[in-house]
């Protein structure tokens, strides 16, 4: 099946507006229409309202873990520490 | 020419010429055409540097040869760092080269054209291949480093526009040894677990030597690779990488990445609320219209009064009625008019048809004489007809009504009688 996309209910809704706003349009279709857009908008809205705010980063192993910025400088200036203790390899070439 | 007692071995005098050539010539810059060039399966890189005069045999071995950036075509001005030594199996000298670098050029900026190069006949970087970016991602992908400057801004931009977005970090390192196949792995990482939509891949600014990783071969094949859209966000507006020339959409900064991928969701909001608004209104344009006309309709006489139309229906009649003997006249007008014209043509019409009736006519008239019964009376019969007294006797003389006899018993005595002759007339009265 094919994934729901906000774009599609939201370009919906705008076909429904203009065809309502076009005028001339019989009762029953302008209900209809007007039915339609209201359900694609809802969605739109659904849509946007089910948005979650998570950040999370992907482990070595392959799980997600939460992200968090603070953590993470600590950890790389841990392995800033390490590094100048023993230089990685392949550094210095001196190309330039 | 001494006595052959001090007989040296092929190798113990390479080693010598070896030792002296290794002790001679340290370290040092040559520059030459390369020619010959191959490398080896080994990893190693074999070719000659040569000018006009003299040719050189030099070798990289595998560690130099893999830092190498760009490929050593044939022809190609370059410059050798390295020491001369002798090849003691083939009894040759040669420099054994530990840095090259092309004539003229950066080494980066060659092996960036080189790259550039190659892709594009490959057709990585054709604008068919560029696929839109989707318009509201349930989730976006990062890759970058996690401690990096990239990944701050675009958090912050993502946290500005769509706080409420979902996202995932494939950390990798963006630079140094290692760092390309790094992205490149992340890359197919995010691909492989599709829990995202879109991939931003990218690093904050740098010098070009730390932005390499983005110009190299496994990071633009993995972008190429993506099933997920891919935007680059690779340093600043100046820094064009191959990775940005690949991706489907490039970004100048990572903050820029961050407004591309996510709209905004104040501006999404606003939409939808203002669809709705124009929704209802239009709705209500079209009712107010149709109740207007239901309106229209129930205030005509039809609906309000039944018997109105019916009423109304009559007047109708009675209007036409007297409206018809107008029209009568205008029809008898009309055929007035077409007598009128008919008449001027008439008489040449009729005189032809008169002269023919006339003579039938006297024709006929011969034969009527005879059958006239005043003919017959002529030659001595009489007609007689019994007078028949008024009904109502009046003052004067009342019209006798005559009745031809044909028979005595029609008549009795005392009736009047009267005889046409074939001239005048005779009255008398029955006695018998």
């Amino acid at each position: 099946m094919k994934k729901e996309r906000f774009e599609d209910h939201l370009a919906a809704v705008e076909e429904a507006v203009q065809k309502l706003e076009s005028g001339d349009l019989p009762l029953e279709d302008a209900l209809a229409a007007y039915e339609m857009g209201v359900k694609a908008l809802t969605r739109c809205e659904e849509i946007l309202g089910a948005a979650e705010k998570k950040v999370e980063i992907l482990l070595q192993g392959g799980t997600l873990e939460p992200f968090d910025a603070k953590k993470s400088d600590e950890i790389e200036k841990e392995q800033r520490k390490a590094k100048k203790a023993k230089p990685a390899e392949g550094e210095g070439n001196g190309l330039f | 020419m001494p006595p052959p007692q001090d007989i040296l071995t092929v190798t113990d005098l390479t080693r010598r010429i070896k030792g002296m050539l290794e002790s001679g010539f340290p370290s040092l810059w040559v520059s030459g055409e390369a020619s010959n060039v191959k490398y080896h399966q080994s990893g190693h890189l074999y070719f000659s540097l040569k000018d006009a005069g003299a040719s050189l045999r030099c070798v990289m071995f595998r560690g130099s040869a893999a830092r190498l950036r760009f490929q050593v075509e044939e022809g190609a001005a370059l410059v050798a760092f390295g020491r001369v030594s002798v090849y003691e199996k083939g009894g040759a000298y040669e420099l054994i080269a530990e840095r090259l670098e092309p004539k003229g050029i950066g080494a980066l900026q060659l092996a960036f054209d080189q790259m550039k190069a190659k892709l594009e006949r490959e057709g990585l970087f054709d604008p068919a291949r560029k696929r839109p970016l989707p318009f509201l991602p349930a989730a976006v992908g990062i890759v970058t480093s996690p401690t990096g400057a990239a990944l701050r801004d675009i958090l912050t931009v993502i946290d500005r526009r769509f706080p409420r977005a979902r996202l995932v970090i494939y950390p990798c390192r963006v630079q140094g040894e290692g760092a390309a196949d790094e992205i490149a792995g992340a890359i197919r990482a995010a691909n492989a677990r599709a829990e995202v939509e879109v991939l931003i891949v990218g690093r904050g600014g740098g010098s070009l030597e730390d932005l390499w990783a983005f110009n190299e071969e496994p990071v633009a094949r993995a972008i190429a690779d993506s099933a997920l859209p891919v935007v680059s966000a690779v340093g600043h507006e100046v820094d064009v990488t191959i990775a940005d020339l690949v991706a489907d959409r490039r970004a100048l900064t990572p903050s820029e990445a961050a407004e591309l991928v996510l709209p905004k969701a104040a501006d999404l909001e606003a939409e939808l609320a203002s669809l709705r608004q124009r929704l209802r209104t239009a709705l209500r344009g079209i009712l107010e219209v149709l109740r207007e006309r239901v309106r229209a309709l129930a205030a005509t006489r039809v609906l309000r009064d039944p018997m109105d139309r019916v009423r109304q229906l009559q007047q109708r009649i009675d209007d036409l009625a007297a409206r018809l003997p107008v029209r009568l006249k205008d029809r008898l007008a009309r055929a007035r008019k077409d007598v009128a014209g008919l008449s001027g043509r008439l008489p040449a019409l009729l005189q032809g048809r008169l002269v023919l009736a006339r003579t039938r006519v006297g024709g006929m008239a011969g034969r009527l004489e005879g059958l006239s019964p005043l003919r017959v009376l002529a030659r001595g019969y009489s007609v007689t007809m019994r007078e028949e007294p008024a009904s109502a006797p009046g003052a004067g003389q009342p019209p006798a009504v005559a009745r031809i006899l044909k028979s005595a018993a029609d008549v009795k005595p005392g009736d009047r009688l009267r005889t046409r002759l074939g001239e005048g007339e005779i009255f008398s009265r029955v006695v018998e």
